[in-house]
């Protein structure tokens, strides 16, 4: 054994000894790969792609993800007896669901790579379902509310099979669809279910509790909206990067019950991991909600010392602000982030869905007084 | 006419084994359970007073003519004709349940809430015979309940002197159940998940009657610390089979928690969580939680009983809400001020544990100041000079410098040391965190080198050999122009490395996805090109060629238009395979063909001199 295949060995193991999330993870999983390729053991270098597509998904850097299923698809391609391309099959959905984000992939390199996974599920089988779900994200990020309508309504009609997420994932993305097509009342009668029957899976009901909180709020039901964001913040907090965007829907809570003092919290505990998150959809998410927070808090001419990273336009270091003037500077951000949506979406669903979000800013409730936090 | 549904008991049955349940021994917990509760309200009602001794749970195993049967026998408050039809007959309808006005449930002394535990005994059992005398007034008729897994039952009063007030429930084995109903498995069962109860718990086998519930070592007076060290480490090894360390006394107000954290012998994988034993109330919850101490407590394994966390409807994980998250953070401050007593007090004890547990501490002074103050110096890092401790780090340096990757560090290390160099290897979990905050608390200098950087902190060339080389330089770029990458001229130790190919994390992402794009189909590869978006100066790669090694300097001086492009290609190609690049397309077939070259070259030089082979 090489040297090197001996060094992509260690590090693999030392890769999988460490907590998951993180971009350690993901560097030595790639040298280890970029090693074993080096030294020519193929089958090595596929082992750490294949935990690469897991690790770039977690650790929030789905770009590395991606290019670590294209590459292993590669190798099922050229090598179909050496390598099991229906074992990736799985993870071909988180791909195509944060596929829609990269602004930089056009409408039709997305049409095209949900074709070829319908292409490639048929062929083993699959029905529909799955990929009309994703077919209904991609529409969601694209703005396209008839093709989500659509995809929504032909992913509902199909049988569970195989390839299908599991009912907790299946109603949480019920939950997020009706929002997007405005059916509040049908989203959180369907977020209740999940709560109700106490569904759970890793990520539910953390963002089921976060993403329906705007729609509690317009229905008015400050109620419950407070008793979820008690619950479900925690729950987000733990699960780190990856659903940091989901942050925002609590800042957005915590503005239109004039609870700036809980937003400022979950900002400084956010901040720095939501610059760090490569969803666009997701950061425009929590840069909505920072913008409100900031904006209540800035009422009155209000400051506040918050670490505002690079990649926000802040200096990265602990710093007073005027909270108005900084919400200002996150708005222009995220309008330039809908912007961008909007160009290759070739309409202007997402900045006029963020202006929704901003409208909320004209919403103010109060919370129920008898609070068990 | 409105109908009511049929259950099939035994579907459901089925569905709570395989879904509900982790298996059949839960209903031992289940039975155990519901003897207890039976005596805590006995006690807060203060009734049967008059009973002799402490109300107790026994339970016996009886091998006659039949089949095996379990009895679970109890002092406590007992049911009355009507609460047997109404709890014992309906599934989800409990006795326990406690809510106020608003439907909320209320915190209770009681265990189970859930009104499905009896079902569980038929896992194991397919008739369960209840006799029972309530203790809520005098003169309460004994009564009798036997349930069959098909759903029926039968209710009737029954004589029996032998029950003065409480309950009594026997299990009959099913035929594929026998192994359940063995006394030592009973027993172990008991232990498992009652061994904490503060209730008294018999085994009875024969003659012979054994307590079950045991206070804890951490619950109980001792004469001396030693003593008290000794025994709660003694538990810990008999519990989880682990002779550990050391242990940290776990206290929480707001979970009601008392227990203890054992600190593991070894440095644990990171990447699985640690396995906490939990009960509530004394009883067993789950030996496989993950969610009562905060993450970064990698190094400890947890026993602990609290008062007042919710179960999940199975009753073998706990219900995360925010009573369970501010349990988390009391139990967390718990094991960080040991932490800090032992970083005060006892600095021997706090360098073994810093060896094994190193990248725990990191985890935890990653993001909280008061730990990273009192460790910082003792947390060791992997460096050019080997491994150091931040002391000797920092009193060796006042500006330090960092490779984020383990890949950058051993690419660098050669040529950092050359330089005299003091790089720090940040690859593994925390360093980079830890590093960045011990710099801004002892206002060092603190800086990431990547390999572009280095290359471009290396010495220049005189102005006289910057002159000479200059046409040189002007055909090495020209050279490897195509291969996308940047070429800069040197002077540098070691001397015989001739030249290093240096990227940053972006570049060589960038690399990676050209790569890939040669292997994929046309959408793959326009997607991969997409996001690859537009290269940015910062992330071209660079090829920095060593002046002070004699071959690149032979090879500046030869003016040559053939041999020199070959030789520099080799070069390329040469510096990619020692930095453990696999090669694009176009790279590999630079070697054979500047082989060839070679060659043809070699031979074209001999044939001006005459015949290569004499």
């Amino acid at each position: 054994m090489s040297d090197a295949i001996k060094e992509a060995r260690d590090l693999i193991a030392e890769a999988n000894r460490l907590p998951r999330r993180s971009i350690q993870h993901v560097d030595m999983l790639e040298t280890a790969a970029r090693y074993a390729e080096s030294a020519g053991d193929l089958e090595l270098a596929y082992e750490a792609r294949d935990l690469l597509i897991d690790a770039g998904t977690d650790a929030g850097e789905p770009q590395r993800a991606l290019h670590a299923f294209a590459w292993c698809l590669a190798q099922c391609d050229q090598n179909p007896e050496r390598f099991r391309e229906n074992a990736l099959h799985w993870r071909f959905k988180w791909i195509l669901e944060t596929a829609p984000h990269f602004f930089e992939i056009s409408r039709e390199q997305l049409d095209g790579l949900l074709d070829d996974m319908e292409r490639r599920f048929a062929k083993r089988g699959s029905g529909k379902g799955s990929v009309n779900k994703l077919r209904a994200y991609a529409a969601d990020a694209l703005g396209d509310d008839a093709a989500l309508e659509t995809a929504y309504t032909a992913w509902k009609a199909a049988p569970r099979d195989a390839l299908s997420d599991c009912r907790a994932c299946d109603l949480d993305a019920e939950v997020r669809f009706l929002i997007r097509l405005g059916k509040d009342e049908a989203a959180i009668k369907a977020a209740r279910d999940i709560v109700r029957s106490n569904m759970s899976c890793t990520e539910v009901p953390a963002v089921t509790y976060a993403r329906v909180l705007p729609s509690l709020l317009r229905k008015g039901d400050v109620e419950t909206a407070q008793s979820w964001q008690r619950r479900g913040y925690p729950m987000l907090k733990r699960l780190q990067k990856k659903v940091v965007g989901n942050a925002g829907e609590h800042l957005a809570y915590c503005a239109v019950t004039g609870d700036t003092a809980r937003g400022l919290r979950i900002l400084r505990e956010t901040l720095a991991l939501a610059a760090e998150q490569p969803l666009a959809l997701a950061r425009l998410t929590y840069l909505a909600g920072a913008y409100l927070t900031l904006e209540r808090a800035g009422r009155g001419k209000g400051r506040v010392t918050l670490k505002v990273p690079e990649s926000f336009g802040g200096s990265g270091s602990s710093e007073k602000h005027a909270a108005g003037t900084l919400a200002e500077a996150l708005l222009d951000r995220v309008r330039g982030i809908a912007a961008r949506f909007d160009r290759r979406n070739d309409n202007t669903r997402i900045s006029g869905w963020l202006d929704e979000w901003v409208a909320l800013r004209e919403l103010s409730l109060d919370p129920p007084k008898a609070s068990d936090a | 006419m409105e109908q009511l549904f049929q259950v099939n008991l035994r579907g459901i049955i089925e569905l709570l084994s395989n879904h509900l349940y982790s298996g059949p021994q839960v209903f031992v917990r289940e039975l155990l359970q519901n003897a207890v509760d039976a005596i805590t309200v006995r006690r807060e009602t203060s009734r049967g007073a008059g009973n002799d001794g402490e109300p107790s749970v026994r339970v016996s195993v009886r091998h006659g003519d039949g089949p095996p049967q379990i009895v679970f026998e109890d002092d406590g408050i007992g049911l009355t004709e009507s609460e047997v039809h109404r709890f014992l007959a309906t599934l989800g309808e409990s006795s326990k349940r406690r809510i106020d006005e608003r439907g909320r449930p209320l915190e209770t002394d009681l265990i189970g809430q859930f009104g499905i535990g009896l079902l569980a005994c038929f896992l194991v059992s397919d008739e369960i015979v209840v006799r029972t005398r309530s203790l809520r007034s005098s003169d309460q008729p004994c009564i009798e309940w036997r349930g069959r897994q098909d759903g029926t039952y039968a209710v009737s009063s029954v004589v029996d002197t032998s029950l003065v007030g409480g309950t009594r429930v026997t299990l009959s084995a099913r035929d594929d159940r026998h192994e359940w109903f063995e006394p030592s498995r009973v027993e172990e069962l008991l232990e498992h998940f009652g061994s904490l109860l503060r209730c008294p718990v018999w085994m009875i086998v024969g003659e012979q009657r054994r307590r079950i519930d045991v206070a804890p070592p951490w619950r109980r007076e001792h004469g001396t610390r030693s003593e008290l060290h000794d025994e709660v480490l003694d538990y810990g090894r008999r519990v989880f089979e682990v002779e550990f360390m050391d242990w940290i006394p776990l206290r929480s107000a707001s979970g009601k928690v008392d227990g203890v954290a054992y600190v593991l012998p070894a440095a644990p994988n990171l990447g699985e969580p640690r396995r906490h034993r939990v009960y509530l109330k004394g009883m067993l919850v789950s030996d496989r939680s993950t969610e009562v101490v905060p993450s970064w407590a990698f190094f400890v394994q947890c026993v602990l009983d609290s008062e007042r966390l919710r179960p999940t409807a199975s009753r073998e994980a706990l219900y995360e809400d925010e009573l369970l998250e501010s349990t988390r953070e009391e139990l967390g401050s718990n094991i960080r001020a040991w932490l800090m007593h032992l970083a005060k007090n006892d600095s021997r004890r706090l360098i073994d544990l810093i060896a094994v547990h190193h990248r725990s501490i990191k985890a935890l002074a990653a993001d909280d100041d008061d730990v990273l103050s009192l460790f910082a110096d003792y947390l060791p890092f992997e460096t050019t000079q080997g491994t150091m401790a931040f002391s000797e780090i920092r009193a060796a340096r006042s500006s330090i410098e960092f490779a984020r990757t383990i890949d950058a560090f051993r690419q660098m290390a050669p040529v950092a040391t050359a330089q005299g160099k003091l790089l720090i290897n940040a690859g593994f979990a925390f360093d980079q965190e830890v590093l960045t905050r011990a710099c801004e608390l002892f206002s060092l200098e603190l800086s990431e080198l990547d390999p572009t950087t280095l290359s471009e902190d290396l010495d220049d060339l005189s102005e006289h050999d910057h002159e000479r080389t200059l046409e040189f330089l002007r055909l090495a770029r020209r050279t490897l122009e195509r291969f996308g990458c940047e070429v800069t001229l040197k002077e540098f130790r070691p001397e015989e490395l001739p030249a290093f190919h240096a990227t940053n994390r972006d570049g060589e992402f960038r690399r990676q996805l050209q790569r890939t794009r040669e292997k994929s189909d046309g959408l793959w590869s326009s997607v991969l090109g997409s996001i690859a978006g537009p290269e940015h100066e910062h992330d071209k790669p660079i090829v920095c060629l060593n002046y002070k090694n004699p071959l690149v300097r032979r090879l500046s001086t030869i003016d040559d238009d053939e041999a020199v492009p070959h030789a520099l290609e080799l070069l390329y190609v040469h510096t990619l395979l020692l930095g453990h690049q696999p090669l694009r397309a176009h790279e590999q077939q630079l070697m054979p063909k500047a082989i060839l070259g070679f060659i043809e070259w070699g031979l074209g030089e001999r044939s001006d001199k005459g015949p290569l082979l004499q």
